[in-house]
């Protein structure tokens, strides 16, 4: 047990140097379609707003924007950081969990985006996360174990490998996870 | 003075932390901010883990850091690191009064987003000093946590003059938040090092936290010039404005106060810990102040290539130019750093077309009704 305690942070320890370059590497590639879609949200949520997301998720959905857009907005209304909860809101909608993820984020971008990449750099770091594709309760809550996991690391990386970017913190530690597992 | 005279706050005491949270939430309502939202943004004081068990620098490096009030060695090691604290936390509550009217001129809904999260974590911040006021320095600490929330920017009543200045518009908020934000980067980082442990443990979350308002004030500036509807020449006079404001808070080029304060451990260089530099404790101030001066050039370089090429280069404005403290008070330079030749008379109205006026906020008010002076606009 107290090894795989201790692993995060020892692994962890290493990572926060890489932080910035990883960062700007990975935001090299994704920061202008990431900027076109999150300057282009309204308040509220609608159709537009939520066909830019799908788009940049290049997610097929073949049901009504309208419908999807009205259930983000109850989503908004209920999540609570760091609860995800509210997201079994999406289930029998059509949508994947990472791309339920990728609509909350977009209007709290406190939510980190849920993705593979970034699961599978956490675990090489020794936390126990997983990352699962349909939208369950259960899998809900490994999105929760994957946020706790991020949570560790934005607490703990120290302020001179915190880049200035105006991208929250959660954007910025999860670029970076991803970022790492496309550099290896 | 009491500036809240006849108003529900002015009664109020604070003996426990619980009595100056109330005067926290008093305070925001009394300053009209919507606290709705704010969302689920959670208040509290966050310290780092301590980067060394002693002082490591000044006259009791080598001792164990301070952890209360009655390890400081003296009461003007105290009275100074209570100073310390003050003017820290001013300037936190001081900007969300400066910005708190721009959260409905938002360009965009990530922008709005954006300056409500950088005014919460100010104010988490001022509430970090409180704590420390409120926990740490007796009566006079809750007596001077107090008074953080009663001064206010419209009146000019906060402690340093780049905070009693107002933020108009989403121009001025940019400029603030690359430049006089980053003022504050580097008060933290030289507060990151101090003898007193619970304010050095303080700053690691603040200055992650600062990280994102710096990036706010940088990227927002790249956008404006990519949209290039505010000719650079204007861009320039509100940089004339603010940047000395900047300069200013550093304090005097040969200060006292900094001297005693790096001789008693409270606050080093910027860049204590990554120099060779033997330091010079009589010019500490202008020491950082310089550090500053070279990061910003290159803040500036990096706008200047993003800018349209048929508009000029922006300039850093000189050391020298408009400053209200130390040795160039008084002088008459041109905002690049050259000696003014001509009378008084001549230079003020250089100055009146260096600098914002009428005419610029008019030109702006009307750029600010479109929809396209910033990148990327909404489509």
């Amino acid at each position: 047990m107290a090894q795989t305690l201790a692993l995060p942070y020892i692994e962890s320890a290493r990572f926060y140097p890489r932080v910035p370059e990883l960062f700007w590497k990975n935001q090299d590639r994704e920061m202008e379609a990431y900027n076109k879609v999150i300057y282009h949200l309204e308040h509220q949520a609608t159709s537009d707003g939520v066909k830019r997301i799908l788009d940049h998720q290049g997610a097929k959905f073949t049901g009504n924007l309208g419908t999807l857009a009205a259930t983000l907005n109850r989503v908004l209304d209920s999540a609570e950081y760091p609860s995800a909860h509210a997201l079994l809101e999406f289930k029998d909608q059509g949508i994947d969990l990472p791309t339920a993820v990728a609509l909350l984020h977009f209007y709290r971008p406190a939510f980190p985006f849920y993705r593979e990449e970034a699961a599978k750099s956490l675990r090489g770091m020794g936390f126990t996360v997983q990352f699962d594709r349909p939208l369950t309760e259960e899998n809900v809550g490994h999105y929760e174990g994957y946020i706790a996991a991020i949570d560790f690391l934005k607490a703990r990386i120290p302020f001179p490998y915190v880049p200035e970017t105006n991208v929250f913190l959660s954007r910025l530690i999860e670029g970076a996870l991803t970022g790492l597992a496309r550099s290896s | 003075m009491n500036p809240l005279k006849g108003s529900p706050m002015a009664s109020k005491s604070v003996s426990t932390f619980e009595d100056w949270v109330a005067l926290f939430n008093d305070w925001q309502k009394d300053i009209g901010y919507d606290t709705s939202l704010l969302g689920d943004f959670h208040f509290e004081a966050k310290f780092a883990d301590e980067d060394s068990p002693v002082i490591e620098f000044g006259d009791y490096k080598g001792r164990p850091k301070w952890n209360s009030y009655m390890q400081i060695p003296n009461q003007q090691v105290r009275d100074a690191l209570l100073n310390l604290i003050v003017y820290q936390g001013d300037t936190e509550f001081a900007s969300v009064e400066q910005q708190r009217h721009l959260i409905d001129t938002a360009p965009s809904d990530y922008d709005k987003k954006s300056i409500v999260r950088v005014n919460a974590e100010e104010m988490r911040h001022g509430w970090q000093m409180a704590t420390l006021l409120v926990n740490y320095f007796g009566e006079s600490g809750k007596h001077e946590a107090a008074k953080l929330l009663e001064r206010r920017s419209w009146d000019n009543q906060r402690l340093l003059g780049s905070f009693n200045e107002p933020v108009r518009h989403w121009l001025d908020f940019f400029i603030f938040a690359e430049f006089v934000d980053r003022d504050g980067k580097y008060q933290l980082k030289m507060l990151s090092r101090s003898a007193f442990s619970p304010l050095a443990r303080s700053m690691g979350p603040m200055l992650k936290e600062e990280a994102f308002h710096l990036g706010t004030g940088h990227t927002g500036l790249r956008r404006v010039l990519q949209a290039n509807k505010i000719p650079t020449p204007i861009l320039q006079r509100y940089l004339n404005h603010w940047v000395p404001t900047a300069y200013d808070l550093f304090g005097k080029d040969q200060s006292g106060t900094a001297n005693w304060a790096y001789v008693w451990g409270l606050k080093c260089r910027f860049n204590e810990f990554e120099t060779e530099d033997p330091v010079d404790k009589n010019q500490l101030n202008d020491y950082n102040r310089n550090l500053y001066y070279q990061e910003c050039v290159g803040l500036v370089d990096q706008l200047n290539q993003v800018r349209a090429k048929d508009q000029p280069a922006l300039v850093l404005p000189s050391l020298k130019f408009r400053r209200s403290i130390g040795n160039y008070v008084g002088g008459k330079y041109t905002f690049a750093g050259e000696e003014f030749k001509g009378s008084d008379a001549d230079y003020q109205d250089y100055l009146a077309n260096q600098l914002p006026n009428e005419e610029t906020e008019a030109f702006l008010a009307e750029v600010f009704k479109q929809n396209n002076w910033i990148a990327p606009k909404a489509a």
